[in-house]
């Protein structure tokens, strides 16, 4: 092999070795950079034999103290160079962020005030719309019922008033604010009284895995199990069939016995055969553990201190009285509901 | 401190005064610091230099075609490379100036 040729391959390799130990910097620098330094290189080893790895000492630290006197950023690890230029990156955005016209708004002071202001008119226009409901749901924003619109309502008056906020400079307009502090303070009642109502909620809900579907539960848990109706003199009444406020018939799961085993109750049947399941008191037996087909008898029948009502005149209005007796007889409607009309089919 | 750390801060001087001289290319310059009494200076500080002050518009280049050898990239001062050098000089002069007397000071002792 020639020496020109030799050298040309030296010198070709050398380039190659500083362009790698170049490599964390953006392409264009290090291209820009490297534009002459074949001919540089090829003019230095043209005075001499000797490699230029020699010469010059190896392409690493040419490579280093080309950057530095060319003013690029010395490399450290490739990692934390990558790291740091991608955290300086991150700063800079964080900055620009920082300086976003909408980000100094809310550190100018009086913003919490700007918000609450914001709020409390969302609050006037869904208590507007629907005022029992919007009441209720205190301190939650319903507008029309919806609570998404009464959020979105709740975001455009919270972004208006801050706007207003910045651009008055002073305090807003003080009538303004002063009304919408008093409308907030009367509202503090109904809302912690809502919040309040809402976590009872709550803990009523986490006793409904231990209860039965279709179940009566006691405030202590307890679970009604039958109805035993009895008349206005005190006779027990048999084969009363009951129904709610809406017209449904009460139905109440079988419970268990003692012993864990359920309790089978025996419905009455209609007249297309169909069983009754809301006929009161329900006849319940348990099954026997051994499986033996036989039933034994079920709870027996309590016997409550029944007492007989006085008779009723139908102009008294019902006034809750300190006895057990219930202050409307079973005939007597209360002021607003009628009794429902469910279907009521005769028994057999 | 020793003369490479030195000619660290002061490289751009030398470089600009040596093409105020005469236009040159990169290892041509380096030769002719090298003459000049600056024996320690690095090829890659000349050469990282040299674009530098090209990029920062000191500088203007231009190729000479070559029967022999490689076509050579000359470089040369421009009026903005004129200026900095002045003003550069200027700034190593009272520099020197005060180096001198503070180390006069010191030896009077």
């Amino acid at each position: 092999m020639s020496t020109t040729t030799k050298r040309t391959l030296d010198v070709e390799r050398y380039v190659e070795a500083v362009r790698a130990h170049l490599r964390d910097l953006p392409a264009a620098d290090v291209a820009e950079l490297l534009e002459d330094l074949q001919q540089h290189l090829a003019e230095v080893a043209s005075e001499d034999d000797t490699p230029l790895a020699e010469r010059l000492g190896p392409p690493e630290r040419y490579a280093e103290e080309l950057r530095v006197s060319a003013g690029l950023p010395a490399s450290a690890d490739e990692a934390t160079s990558r790291l740091a230029t991608t955290t300086a990156r991150l700063a800079e955005a964080a900055e620009r962020w920082a300086a976003h016209p909408w980000l100094k708004a809310l550190r100018a002071p009086g913003v919490a005030w700007w918000i609450a202001r914001g709020y409390a008119v969302a609050l006037a226009i869904g208590l507007g719309t629907s005022w029992t409901s919007a009441l209720e749901m205190l301190p939650f924003v319903l507008v029309g019922r919806d609570p998404l619109a009464g959020m979105v309502v709740t975001l455009l008056a919270v972004a208006v008033s801050v706007a207003a906020g910045r651009r008055a400079r002073v305090y807003g307009r003080p009538a303004l604010d002063r009304l919408c502090t008093v409308f907030l303070l009367l509202l503090v009642f109904p809302a912690v009284g809502t919040l309040r109502a809402m976590t009872e909620q709550v803990h009523y809900e986490d006793l409904g895995p231990g209860v039965p579907e279709g179940a009566l539960a006691r405030p202590d848990g307890s679970v009604v199990t039958n109805v035993y109706p009895y008349g206005p003199d005190g006779r027990p009444l048999e084969r009363v069939l009951l129904y709610d406020q809406d017209g449904r018939p009460i139905e109440l799961t079988p419970p268990y016995s003692a012993e864990g085993v359920p309790m089978v109750t025996s419905y009455p049947l209609d007249d297309d055969g169909r069983p009754v399941t809301n006929a009161y008191p329900q006849h319940q037996a348990f099954r026997d553990p051994s499986g033996d087909p036989a039933y034994r008898d079920g709870p027996r029948r309590p016997s409550p201190d029944v007492p007989a009502l006085a008779e009723e005149s139908p102009s008294a209005s019902p006034s809750p009285a300190p006895s057990a007796a219930p202050s409307e007889a079973p005939t007597d409607a209360p002021s607003d509901a009628p009794p429902p009309s469910p279907e009521v089919s005769p028994g057999p | 401190m020793d003369t490479s750390q030195l000619l660290k801060g002061v490289l751009d001087i030398a470089v600009l005064a040596v093409l105020r001289e005469a236009d040159g290319y990169g290892y041509d310059v380096v030769r002719r610091l090298r003459e000049a009494g600056l024996e320690e200076v690095g090829d890659a500080s000349v050469y990282g230099t040299l674009r530098r002050l090209f990029n920062a518009g000191c500088l203007t280049s231009y190729v000479v075609p070559s029967d022999e050898g490689p076509h050579r990239k000359y470089y040369a001062l421009n009026r903005a490379g004129r200026e900095t050098l002045e003003r550069s000089a200027k700034n190593w002069r009272e520099f020197a100036r005060t180096l001198d007397r503070l180390l006069q000071t010191e030896d009077a002792r």
